[in-house]
Protein backbone atom coordinates (compact mmCIF):
# COMPACT_ATOMS: atom_id res chain seq x y z
CA UNK A 1 0.00 0.00 0.00
CA UNK A 2 1.46 3.35 -0.95
CA UNK A 3 1.47 5.99 1.75
CA UNK A 4 -0.93 8.86 1.25
CA UNK A 5 0.51 12.10 -0.06
CA UNK A 6 0.43 14.50 2.88
CA UNK A 7 -0.63 17.93 1.73
CA UNK A 8 -0.80 20.79 4.20
CA UNK A 9 -4.42 20.19 5.27
CA UNK A 10 -4.49 16.41 5.52
CA UNK A 11 -5.22 15.11 9.02
CA UNK A 12 -3.67 11.72 9.60
CA UNK A 13 -3.16 11.10 13.31
CA UNK A 14 -0.67 10.13 15.96
CA UNK A 15 1.82 7.29 15.62
CA UNK A 16 -0.67 4.74 16.97
CA UNK A 17 -3.69 6.19 15.14
CA UNK A 18 -1.95 5.94 11.80
CA UNK A 19 -0.99 2.35 12.45
CA UNK A 20 -4.60 1.64 13.41
CA UNK A 21 -5.77 3.19 10.12
CA UNK A 22 -3.30 1.12 8.13
CA UNK A 23 -4.41 -2.01 9.93
CA UNK A 24 -8.09 -1.27 9.23
CA UNK A 25 -7.21 -0.99 5.52
CA UNK A 26 -5.64 -4.43 5.61
CA UNK A 27 -8.53 -5.83 7.62
CA UNK A 28 -10.98 -4.57 5.02
CA UNK A 29 -8.99 -6.16 2.20
CA UNK A 30 -8.81 -9.40 4.16
CA UNK A 31 -12.59 -9.50 4.60
CA UNK A 32 -13.20 -8.59 0.96
CA UNK A 33 -10.62 -10.81 -0.66
CA UNK A 34 -9.76 -13.67 1.72
CA UNK A 35 -13.04 -14.22 3.52
CA UNK A 36 -14.96 -12.94 0.49
CA UNK A 37 -13.22 -15.58 -1.65
CA UNK A 38 -15.19 -18.27 0.15
CA UNK A 39 -18.55 -16.70 -0.58
CA UNK A 40 -19.09 -18.12 -4.05
CA UNK A 41 -18.19 -21.62 -2.89
CA UNK A 42 -20.62 -21.32 0.00
CA UNK A 43 -23.28 -20.23 -2.45
CA UNK A 44 -22.65 -22.96 -5.01
CA UNK A 45 -22.07 -25.83 -2.58
CA UNK A 46 -24.48 -25.06 0.19
CA UNK A 47 -26.86 -22.14 -0.26
CA UNK A 48 -28.01 -22.84 -3.81
CA UNK A 49 -28.64 -26.59 -3.27
CA UNK A 50 -30.59 -25.84 -0.11
CA UNK A 51 -32.64 -23.17 -1.88
CA UNK A 52 -33.38 -25.64 -4.68
CA UNK A 53 -34.48 -28.26 -2.23
CA UNK A 54 -36.92 -25.89 -0.55
CA UNK A 55 -38.22 -24.02 -3.60
CA UNK A 56 -37.83 -26.52 -6.42
CA UNK A 57 -35.74 -24.01 -8.41
CA UNK A 58 -32.58 -21.93 -8.16
CA UNK A 59 -32.68 -18.28 -6.98
CA UNK A 60 -33.96 -16.15 -9.83
CA UNK A 61 -32.06 -12.92 -9.11
CA UNK A 62 -29.58 -11.14 -6.87
CA UNK A 63 -32.24 -10.26 -4.26
CA UNK A 64 -33.09 -13.90 -3.71
CA UNK A 65 -29.40 -14.70 -3.56
CA UNK A 66 -28.87 -12.04 -0.91
CA UNK A 67 -31.69 -13.34 1.25
CA UNK A 68 -30.47 -16.90 0.96
CA UNK A 69 -26.82 -15.95 1.63
CA UNK A 70 -27.81 -14.01 4.72
CA UNK A 71 -29.57 -17.04 6.12
CA UNK A 72 -26.22 -18.88 6.02
CA UNK A 73 -23.69 -18.56 8.84
CA UNK A 74 -20.85 -17.74 6.42
CA UNK A 75 -22.93 -14.98 4.81
CA UNK A 76 -23.87 -13.60 8.22
CA UNK A 77 -20.28 -13.61 9.44
CA UNK A 78 -18.95 -11.95 6.29
CA UNK A 79 -21.72 -9.35 6.44
CA UNK A 80 -21.27 -8.36 10.06
CA UNK A 81 -17.51 -8.12 9.51
CA UNK A 82 -18.05 -5.87 6.48
CA UNK A 83 -20.39 -3.51 8.31
CA UNK A 84 -18.19 -3.41 11.39
CA UNK A 85 -15.08 -2.73 9.36
CA UNK A 86 -16.84 0.01 7.42
CA UNK A 87 -17.55 1.79 10.69
CA UNK A 88 -13.98 1.19 11.88
CA UNK A 89 -12.68 3.05 8.83
CA UNK A 90 -14.32 6.34 9.85
CA UNK A 91 -13.79 5.68 13.55
CA UNK A 92 -10.04 5.30 12.93
CA UNK A 93 -9.82 8.88 11.61
CA UNK A 94 -12.41 10.60 13.80
CA UNK A 95 -10.35 11.38 16.93
CA UNK A 96 -7.49 13.02 15.04
CA UNK A 97 -9.90 15.24 13.10
CA UNK A 98 -11.74 16.29 16.26
CA UNK A 99 -8.40 17.21 17.80
CA UNK A 100 -7.38 19.18 14.73
CA UNK A 101 -10.49 21.35 15.12
CA UNK A 102 -11.25 24.23 15.32
CA UNK A 103 -7.72 25.01 14.11
CA UNK A 104 -8.25 23.23 10.81
CA UNK A 105 -11.33 25.27 9.91
CA UNK A 106 -9.47 28.42 10.75
CA UNK A 107 -6.40 27.45 8.75
CA UNK A 108 -8.53 26.69 5.72
CA UNK A 109 -10.47 29.93 6.03
CA UNK A 110 -7.18 31.82 5.70
CA UNK A 111 -6.27 30.18 2.38
CA UNK A 112 -5.88 32.68 -0.45
CA UNK A 113 -7.26 31.89 -3.88
CA UNK A 114 -3.96 32.12 -5.74
CA UNK A 115 -4.24 29.47 -8.41
CA UNK A 116 -7.97 28.82 -8.58
CA UNK A 117 -11.10 30.07 -6.85
CA UNK A 118 -14.12 29.08 -4.81
CA UNK A 119 -17.67 30.39 -4.96
CA UNK A 120 -20.12 29.11 -2.38
CA UNK A 121 -23.86 29.61 -2.61
CA UNK A 122 -25.85 28.90 0.53
CA UNK A 123 -29.07 28.87 -1.52
CA UNK A 124 -28.07 25.52 -2.99
CA UNK A 125 -30.13 22.85 -1.26
CA UNK A 126 -28.67 19.48 -0.39
CA UNK A 127 -30.83 16.98 -2.31
CA UNK A 128 -32.86 14.48 -0.33
CA UNK A 129 -30.78 11.57 -1.60
CA UNK A 130 -27.74 13.03 0.15
CA UNK A 131 -29.48 14.41 3.23
CA UNK A 132 -31.36 11.18 3.90
CA UNK A 133 -28.57 8.65 4.32
CA UNK A 134 -24.93 8.63 5.35
CA UNK A 135 -23.49 7.10 2.19
CA UNK A 136 -20.78 4.48 2.88
CA UNK A 137 -21.83 4.89 6.51
CA UNK A 138 -19.60 7.98 6.76
CA UNK A 139 -21.11 9.86 9.71
CA UNK A 140 -22.29 13.24 8.44
CA UNK A 141 -21.92 12.41 4.75
CA UNK A 142 -20.28 14.98 2.42
CA UNK A 143 -22.32 17.99 3.41
CA UNK A 144 -22.94 18.30 7.18
CA UNK A 145 -21.71 21.57 8.68
CA UNK A 146 -20.93 21.73 12.37
CA UNK A 147 -19.36 25.17 12.65
CA UNK A 148 -18.77 28.32 10.63
CA UNK A 149 -16.52 27.64 7.63
CA UNK A 150 -16.55 23.96 8.51
CA UNK A 151 -14.34 21.56 6.52
CA UNK A 152 -14.66 18.56 8.83
CA UNK A 153 -16.46 16.29 6.35
CA UNK A 154 -13.86 17.05 3.69
CA UNK A 155 -11.07 16.07 6.06
CA UNK A 156 -12.92 12.94 7.13
CA UNK A 157 -13.48 11.94 3.51
CA UNK A 158 -9.86 12.61 2.45
CA UNK A 159 -8.26 10.40 5.08
CA UNK A 160 -11.15 7.95 5.52
CA UNK A 161 -11.48 7.21 1.84
CA UNK A 162 -7.75 6.47 1.66
CA UNK A 163 -8.11 4.00 4.53
CA UNK A 164 -11.20 2.52 2.86
CA UNK A 165 -9.37 1.98 -0.46
CA UNK A 166 -6.24 0.70 1.22
CA UNK A 167 -4.37 3.14 -0.96
CA UNK A 168 -5.37 1.18 -4.07
CA UNK A 169 -6.01 4.40 -5.99
CA UNK A 170 -2.48 5.74 -5.37
CA UNK A 171 -0.98 8.38 -3.05
CA UNK A 172 -3.42 10.98 -4.38
CA UNK A 173 -6.46 8.66 -4.37
CA UNK A 174 -6.98 9.48 -8.02
CA UNK A 175 -6.62 6.16 -9.88
CA UNK A 176 -9.97 6.42 -11.67
CA UNK A 177 -9.80 10.03 -12.90
CA UNK A 178 -6.14 9.62 -13.89
CA UNK A 179 -7.13 6.55 -15.89
CA UNK A 180 -10.01 8.47 -17.50
CA UNK A 181 -7.88 11.44 -18.49
CA UNK A 182 -5.16 9.20 -19.93
CA UNK A 183 -7.79 7.27 -21.86
CA UNK A 184 -9.35 10.40 -23.36
CA UNK A 185 -5.95 11.64 -24.49
CA UNK A 186 -4.93 8.28 -25.95
CA UNK A 187 -8.20 7.49 -27.72
CA UNK A 188 -8.96 10.97 -29.05
CA UNK A 189 -5.54 12.63 -29.43
CA UNK A 190 -6.99 15.49 -31.50
CA UNK A 191 -9.51 16.46 -28.82
CA UNK A 192 -8.12 19.49 -26.98
CA UNK A 193 -10.73 20.73 -24.51
CA UNK A 194 -10.28 24.37 -23.47
CA UNK A 195 -12.94 24.43 -20.77
CA UNK A 196 -13.58 21.45 -18.54
CA UNK A 197 -16.20 20.78 -15.87
CA UNK A 198 -16.37 18.04 -13.27
CA UNK A 199 -19.69 17.21 -11.62
CA UNK A 200 -19.65 15.96 -8.00
CA UNK A 201 -16.00 16.73 -7.33
CA UNK A 202 -16.22 16.34 -3.50
CA UNK A 203 -12.69 17.41 -2.42
CA UNK A 204 -11.28 17.70 -5.93
CA UNK A 205 -9.16 14.54 -5.88
CA UNK A 206 -10.82 13.65 -9.17
CA UNK A 207 -10.36 17.15 -10.60
CA UNK A 208 -6.58 17.47 -10.21
CA UNK A 209 -5.69 14.76 -12.79
CA UNK A 210 -7.61 16.69 -15.46
CA UNK A 211 -5.63 19.83 -14.64
CA UNK A 212 -2.47 17.80 -15.09
CA UNK A 213 -3.65 16.10 -18.29
CA UNK A 214 -4.96 19.30 -19.93
CA UNK A 215 -2.68 22.06 -18.63
CA UNK A 216 -4.00 24.61 -21.14
CA UNK A 217 -7.62 24.15 -20.12
CA UNK A 218 -9.65 26.15 -17.62
CA UNK A 219 -10.95 23.61 -15.13
CA UNK A 220 -14.15 24.01 -13.10
CA UNK A 221 -15.62 21.65 -10.52
CA UNK A 222 -18.98 21.65 -8.77
CA UNK A 223 -20.56 19.94 -5.80
CA UNK A 224 -23.47 20.67 -3.47
CA UNK A 225 -21.42 20.01 -0.33
CA UNK A 226 -19.79 23.15 1.05
CA UNK A 227 -17.47 21.50 3.63
CA UNK A 228 -16.03 19.27 0.90
CA UNK A 229 -15.59 22.20 -1.50
CA UNK A 230 -13.83 24.38 1.09
CA UNK A 231 -11.46 21.59 1.93
CA UNK A 232 -10.98 20.72 -1.75
CA UNK A 233 -10.14 24.32 -2.59
CA UNK A 234 -7.53 24.47 0.19
CA UNK A 235 -6.08 21.17 -0.98
CA UNK A 236 -5.88 22.33 -4.61
CA UNK A 237 -4.17 25.56 -3.56
CA UNK A 238 -1.69 23.59 -1.44
CA UNK A 239 -0.92 21.43 -4.47
CA UNK A 240 -0.69 24.50 -6.71
CA UNK A 241 -3.49 23.34 -9.02
CA UNK A 242 -5.75 25.92 -10.67
CA UNK A 243 -9.31 24.72 -10.11
CA UNK A 244 -12.46 26.83 -9.94
CA UNK A 245 -14.82 25.35 -7.36
CA UNK A 246 -18.52 26.21 -7.28
CA UNK A 247 -21.30 25.15 -4.95
CA UNK A 248 -23.97 24.07 -7.44
CA UNK A 249 -26.51 21.36 -8.00
CA UNK A 250 -25.71 19.20 -11.01
CA UNK A 251 -29.42 18.95 -11.69
CA UNK A 252 -29.64 22.70 -12.30
CA UNK A 253 -26.28 24.24 -13.18
CA UNK A 254 -25.76 27.98 -13.24
CA UNK A 255 -23.51 27.77 -16.31
CA UNK A 256 -24.65 29.07 -19.68
CA UNK A 257 -25.64 26.90 -22.62
CA UNK A 258 -22.73 25.65 -24.72
CA UNK A 259 -20.01 26.81 -22.35
CA UNK A 260 -17.82 23.69 -21.92
CA UNK A 261 -15.81 21.42 -24.20
CA UNK A 262 -15.66 18.53 -21.75
CA UNK A 263 -17.96 17.58 -18.89
CA UNK A 264 -17.25 14.52 -16.78
CA UNK A 265 -17.95 12.76 -13.49
CA UNK A 266 -16.36 10.02 -11.40
CA UNK A 267 -18.75 7.65 -9.66
CA UNK A 268 -21.50 10.06 -8.76
CA UNK A 269 -24.71 8.81 -10.40
CA UNK A 270 -25.28 5.81 -8.16
CA UNK A 271 -25.41 8.21 -5.21
CA UNK A 272 -28.13 10.36 -6.80
CA UNK A 273 -31.68 9.28 -7.66
CA UNK A 274 -33.94 7.98 -10.39
CA UNK A 275 -35.23 11.51 -10.93
CA UNK A 276 -31.89 13.28 -10.72
CA UNK A 277 -29.98 11.04 -13.15
CA UNK A 278 -31.82 12.08 -16.35
CA UNK A 279 -31.79 15.73 -15.27
CA UNK A 280 -28.02 15.67 -14.81
CA UNK A 281 -27.54 14.11 -18.26
CA UNK A 282 -29.73 16.83 -19.78
CA UNK A 283 -27.67 19.50 -18.04
CA UNK A 284 -24.51 17.96 -19.52
CA UNK A 285 -26.05 18.21 -22.98
CA UNK A 286 -27.11 21.81 -22.40
CA UNK A 287 -23.78 23.19 -21.19
CA UNK A 288 -21.66 21.39 -23.80
CA UNK A 289 -20.50 23.18 -26.91
CA UNK A 290 -21.24 21.44 -30.21
CA UNK A 291 -18.45 18.92 -30.72
CA UNK A 292 -17.93 18.71 -26.96
CA UNK A 293 -17.65 15.49 -24.97
CA UNK A 294 -19.53 14.13 -21.97
CA UNK A 295 -17.87 11.22 -20.16
CA UNK A 296 -18.73 9.39 -16.93
CA UNK A 297 -17.15 6.56 -15.02
CA UNK A 298 -19.60 4.52 -13.01
CA UNK A 299 -20.45 1.03 -11.87
CA UNK A 300 -20.83 -1.63 -14.54
CA UNK A 301 -24.50 -2.15 -15.44
CA UNK A 302 -25.93 -5.28 -13.87
CA UNK A 303 -26.84 -6.58 -17.33
CA UNK A 304 -23.10 -7.12 -17.80
CA UNK A 305 -22.68 -8.98 -14.52
CA UNK A 306 -23.58 -12.46 -13.38
CA UNK A 307 -26.22 -12.84 -10.67
CA UNK A 308 -23.83 -13.76 -7.91
CA UNK A 309 -21.69 -10.68 -8.49
CA UNK A 310 -24.84 -8.56 -8.70
CA UNK A 311 -25.59 -9.83 -5.20
CA UNK A 312 -22.76 -7.63 -3.89
CA UNK A 313 -24.46 -4.58 -5.43
CA UNK A 314 -27.66 -5.57 -3.74
CA UNK A 315 -25.80 -6.03 -0.46
CA UNK A 316 -24.16 -2.59 -0.70
CA UNK A 317 -27.48 -0.92 -1.44
CA UNK A 318 -28.91 -2.34 1.76
CA UNK A 319 -26.03 -2.26 4.19
CA UNK A 320 -23.70 0.42 2.90
CA UNK A 321 -26.44 3.04 2.62
CA UNK A 322 -26.50 3.29 -1.15
CA UNK A 323 -30.23 3.43 -1.86
CA UNK A 324 -29.97 4.15 -5.61
CA UNK A 325 -27.00 1.84 -6.29
CA UNK A 326 -29.20 -1.02 -7.34
CA UNK A 327 -31.66 0.87 -9.52
CA UNK A 328 -28.86 2.80 -11.14
CA UNK A 329 -26.97 -0.32 -12.17
CA UNK A 330 -30.14 -1.81 -13.64
CA UNK A 331 -30.46 1.13 -16.07
CA UNK A 332 -29.06 1.04 -19.58
CA UNK A 333 -26.77 4.08 -19.93
CA UNK A 334 -27.18 4.18 -23.71
CA UNK A 335 -30.94 4.52 -23.38
CA UNK A 336 -30.70 7.41 -20.91
CA UNK A 337 -27.93 9.25 -22.71
CA UNK A 338 -30.03 9.11 -25.86
CA UNK A 339 -33.14 10.26 -23.99
CA UNK A 340 -31.14 13.26 -22.75
CA UNK A 341 -30.86 14.35 -26.38
CA UNK A 342 -27.53 12.93 -27.50
CA UNK A 343 -27.49 11.18 -30.88
CA UNK A 344 -27.38 7.38 -30.59
CA UNK A 345 -24.48 7.29 -33.05
CA UNK A 346 -22.49 9.61 -30.77
CA UNK A 347 -22.73 7.29 -27.74
CA UNK A 348 -19.66 5.34 -26.61
CA UNK A 349 -18.83 2.99 -23.75
CA UNK A 350 -15.77 1.02 -22.68
CA UNK A 351 -14.28 -0.83 -19.74
CA UNK A 352 -10.94 0.83 -19.17
CA UNK A 353 -8.10 -1.02 -17.43
CA UNK A 354 -6.81 0.87 -14.39
CA UNK A 355 -3.67 2.77 -15.31
CA UNK A 356 -1.73 1.66 -12.21
CA UNK A 357 -2.97 -1.90 -12.02
CA UNK A 358 -2.57 -3.10 -15.59
CA UNK A 359 0.42 -3.44 -17.91
CA UNK A 360 0.82 -0.61 -20.49
CA UNK A 361 0.03 -2.89 -23.43
CA UNK A 362 -3.30 -3.90 -21.86
CA UNK A 363 -4.22 -0.23 -21.48
CA UNK A 364 -3.12 0.51 -25.05
CA UNK A 365 -5.13 -2.49 -26.29
CA UNK A 366 -8.25 -1.16 -24.59
CA UNK A 367 -7.73 2.18 -26.33
CA UNK A 368 -7.36 0.56 -29.78
CA UNK A 369 -10.17 -1.88 -29.25
CA UNK A 370 -12.81 -0.57 -26.81
CA UNK A 371 -14.95 -3.30 -25.23
CA UNK A 372 -17.28 -3.57 -22.28
CA UNK A 373 -16.48 -6.18 -19.65
CA UNK A 374 -18.19 -9.47 -20.46
CA UNK A 375 -20.65 -11.15 -18.22
CA UNK A 376 -18.80 -12.61 -15.24
CA UNK A 377 -15.75 -10.46 -15.95
CA UNK A 378 -16.91 -7.62 -13.75
CA UNK A 379 -16.06 -8.46 -10.15
CA UNK A 380 -17.28 -5.86 -7.73
CA UNK A 381 -14.63 -4.36 -5.49
CA UNK A 382 -11.66 -6.08 -7.07
CA UNK A 383 -12.15 -5.04 -10.63
CA UNK A 384 -9.15 -3.39 -12.22
CA UNK A 385 -11.36 -2.04 -15.01
CA UNK A 386 -13.55 1.05 -14.98
CA UNK A 387 -16.78 1.14 -16.90
CA UNK A 388 -16.95 4.47 -18.71
CA UNK A 389 -19.57 5.89 -21.02
CA UNK A 390 -20.54 9.12 -22.68
CA UNK A 391 -21.36 10.88 -25.90
CA UNK A 392 -20.21 13.63 -28.22
CA UNK A 393 -22.53 16.55 -28.79
CA UNK B 1 -7.27 30.54 21.05
CA UNK B 2 -10.68 30.91 22.61
CA UNK B 3 -13.02 28.01 22.15
CA UNK B 4 -16.68 28.74 21.96
CA UNK B 5 -19.47 26.23 21.52
CA UNK B 6 -19.60 27.07 17.81
CA UNK B 7 -16.00 26.32 17.05
CA UNK B 8 -15.74 23.06 18.95
CA UNK B 9 -16.35 20.22 16.54
CA UNK B 10 -17.43 16.78 17.64
CA UNK B 11 -18.27 14.02 15.22
CA UNK B 12 -20.92 11.37 15.71
CA UNK B 13 -19.58 7.82 15.94
CA UNK B 14 -22.43 6.23 14.05
CA UNK B 15 -23.90 6.61 10.61
CA UNK B 16 -27.44 7.85 10.27
CA UNK B 17 -30.09 5.16 10.31
CA UNK B 18 -30.62 1.76 11.80
CA UNK B 19 -27.66 -0.45 12.49
CA UNK B 20 -27.75 -3.70 10.55
CA UNK B 21 -27.88 -6.89 12.54
CA UNK B 22 -27.20 -10.18 10.80
CA UNK B 23 -27.43 -12.80 13.53
CA UNK B 24 -30.65 -13.90 15.20
CA UNK B 25 -29.07 -12.81 18.47
CA UNK B 26 -27.76 -9.23 18.04
CA UNK B 27 -25.20 -9.94 20.75
CA UNK B 28 -23.19 -11.85 18.15
CA UNK B 29 -22.97 -8.78 15.91
CA UNK B 30 -21.99 -6.77 18.97
CA UNK B 31 -19.28 -9.24 19.90
CA UNK B 32 -17.88 -8.99 16.38
CA UNK B 33 -17.37 -5.26 16.99
CA UNK B 34 -15.41 -6.05 20.15
CA UNK B 35 -13.30 -8.70 18.44
CA UNK B 36 -12.44 -6.63 15.39
CA UNK B 37 -11.57 -3.58 17.48
CA UNK B 38 -9.46 -5.74 19.77
CA UNK B 39 -7.64 -7.17 16.77
CA UNK B 40 -6.79 -3.62 15.74
CA UNK B 41 -5.42 -2.84 19.20
CA UNK B 42 -3.11 -5.86 19.09
CA UNK B 43 -1.80 -4.78 15.71
CA UNK B 44 -1.22 -1.24 16.96
CA UNK B 45 0.75 -2.52 19.96
CA UNK B 46 2.82 -4.68 17.64
CA UNK B 47 3.62 -1.69 15.42
CA UNK B 48 4.63 0.33 18.46
CA UNK B 49 7.05 -2.38 19.51
CA UNK B 50 8.35 -2.50 15.98
CA UNK B 51 8.97 1.25 16.11
CA UNK B 52 10.81 0.89 19.42
CA UNK B 53 12.96 -1.92 18.05
CA UNK B 54 13.80 -0.10 14.86
CA UNK B 55 14.70 3.09 16.71
CA UNK B 56 16.82 1.17 19.22
CA UNK B 57 18.64 -0.55 16.36
CA UNK B 58 19.33 2.82 14.86
CA UNK B 59 20.14 4.97 17.88
CA UNK B 60 20.71 2.72 20.90
CA UNK B 61 18.59 4.86 23.20
CA UNK B 62 15.27 6.56 22.60
CA UNK B 63 12.62 8.77 24.16
CA UNK B 64 8.84 8.68 24.06
CA UNK B 65 8.94 11.64 21.68
CA UNK B 66 11.09 9.66 19.30
CA UNK B 67 8.37 7.01 19.17
CA UNK B 68 5.57 9.48 18.65
CA UNK B 69 7.48 11.24 15.90
CA UNK B 70 8.44 8.07 14.08
CA UNK B 71 6.80 7.58 10.65
CA UNK B 72 7.56 4.46 8.65
CA UNK B 73 8.92 4.83 5.15
CA UNK B 74 7.46 2.82 2.26
CA UNK B 75 9.81 -0.11 2.97
CA UNK B 76 8.93 -0.32 6.66
CA UNK B 77 5.26 0.11 5.80
CA UNK B 78 5.48 -2.77 3.34
CA UNK B 79 7.08 -4.97 6.01
CA UNK B 80 4.33 -4.03 8.45
CA UNK B 81 1.67 -4.78 5.88
CA UNK B 82 3.20 -8.21 5.34
CA UNK B 83 3.04 -8.76 9.08
CA UNK B 84 -0.53 -7.48 9.26
CA UNK B 85 -1.68 -9.75 6.45
CA UNK B 86 -0.08 -12.83 8.02
CA UNK B 87 -1.70 -11.89 11.33
CA UNK B 88 -5.10 -11.48 9.68
CA UNK B 89 -4.74 -14.88 8.01
CA UNK B 90 -3.93 -16.50 11.35
CA UNK B 91 -6.68 -14.83 13.35
CA UNK B 92 -9.57 -14.42 10.94
CA UNK B 93 -9.72 -17.79 9.25
CA UNK B 94 -13.06 -19.29 8.42
CA UNK B 95 -13.83 -22.91 9.24
CA UNK B 96 -13.07 -25.24 6.34
CA UNK B 97 -16.52 -26.80 6.35
CA UNK B 98 -17.90 -23.32 5.72
CA UNK B 99 -17.13 -23.90 2.09
CA UNK B 100 -13.82 -22.10 1.70
CA UNK B 101 -11.31 -23.92 -0.39
CA UNK B 102 -7.68 -23.32 0.44
C1 LIG C 1 -18.82 9.50 -4.54
S1 LIG C 1 -18.69 11.23 -4.38
C2 LIG C 1 -17.67 11.66 -5.74
C3 LIG C 1 -16.25 11.36 -5.56
C4 LIG C 1 -15.29 12.17 -6.38
N1 LIG C 1 -15.75 12.44 -7.72
C5 LIG C 1 -14.01 11.40 -6.42
O1 LIG C 1 -13.81 10.64 -7.39
O2 LIG C 1 -13.23 11.52 -5.49
C6 LIG C 1 -20.23 11.90 -4.89
C7 LIG C 1 -20.28 13.42 -4.79
O3 LIG C 1 -21.35 13.90 -5.58
C8 LIG C 1 -21.95 14.98 -4.93
N2 LIG C 1 -23.30 15.11 -5.46
C9 LIG C 1 -24.31 14.23 -5.41
N3 LIG C 1 -25.39 14.71 -6.03
C10 LIG C 1 -25.07 15.94 -6.49
C11 LIG C 1 -25.77 16.95 -7.22
N4 LIG C 1 -27.03 16.80 -7.59
N5 LIG C 1 -25.12 18.08 -7.52
C12 LIG C 1 -23.83 18.26 -7.15
N6 LIG C 1 -23.12 17.35 -6.48
C13 LIG C 1 -23.73 16.20 -6.14
C14 LIG C 1 -21.87 14.63 -3.46
O4 LIG C 1 -21.95 15.78 -2.65
C15 LIG C 1 -20.51 13.95 -3.39
O5 LIG C 1 -19.52 14.87 -3.07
Amino acid sequence: MPLQHEHEFLVTGSHDEMNRQHYVSRLRMHILNQIGAGMRGVYENRVKPKFKQTNGRVPKNEHEIRKAMLADSYGKTWSTMMVNCQDMVWESVRPAIERAQPGLNEKVSRVKATHGSIVLNSDVKVPRYLAGADIHRMPGNYHTERATDDVTQGALYDRGRFVYNGGAAGPFADGIPRTMAAYIKARWPDFKPKKILELGCTIGTSTVPFVDAFPDAEVHAIDVSAPSLRYGHARAEALGKPIHFHQMDAEALDFEDQSFDLVYSCIIFHETSRKAYPKILEECKRILKPGGQMIHTELTPVANMDDFDAFYIDWDAYYNNEPFYQTYTSLDPEEWVTKAGFEPSKFFQASIPDLDRSPPDVFAGAVRNPTVADRKAARVGESAKWYTYGAWK
Amino acid sequence: MTQNAESKVTLPRDAKGKRSVFFDDPAIDQIMTFILELSAEVSVVYDRMDTVERLLDEKGTISRDDIEAYRPNEGVEAARNGRREAYLKRVFRMHQESGQKE
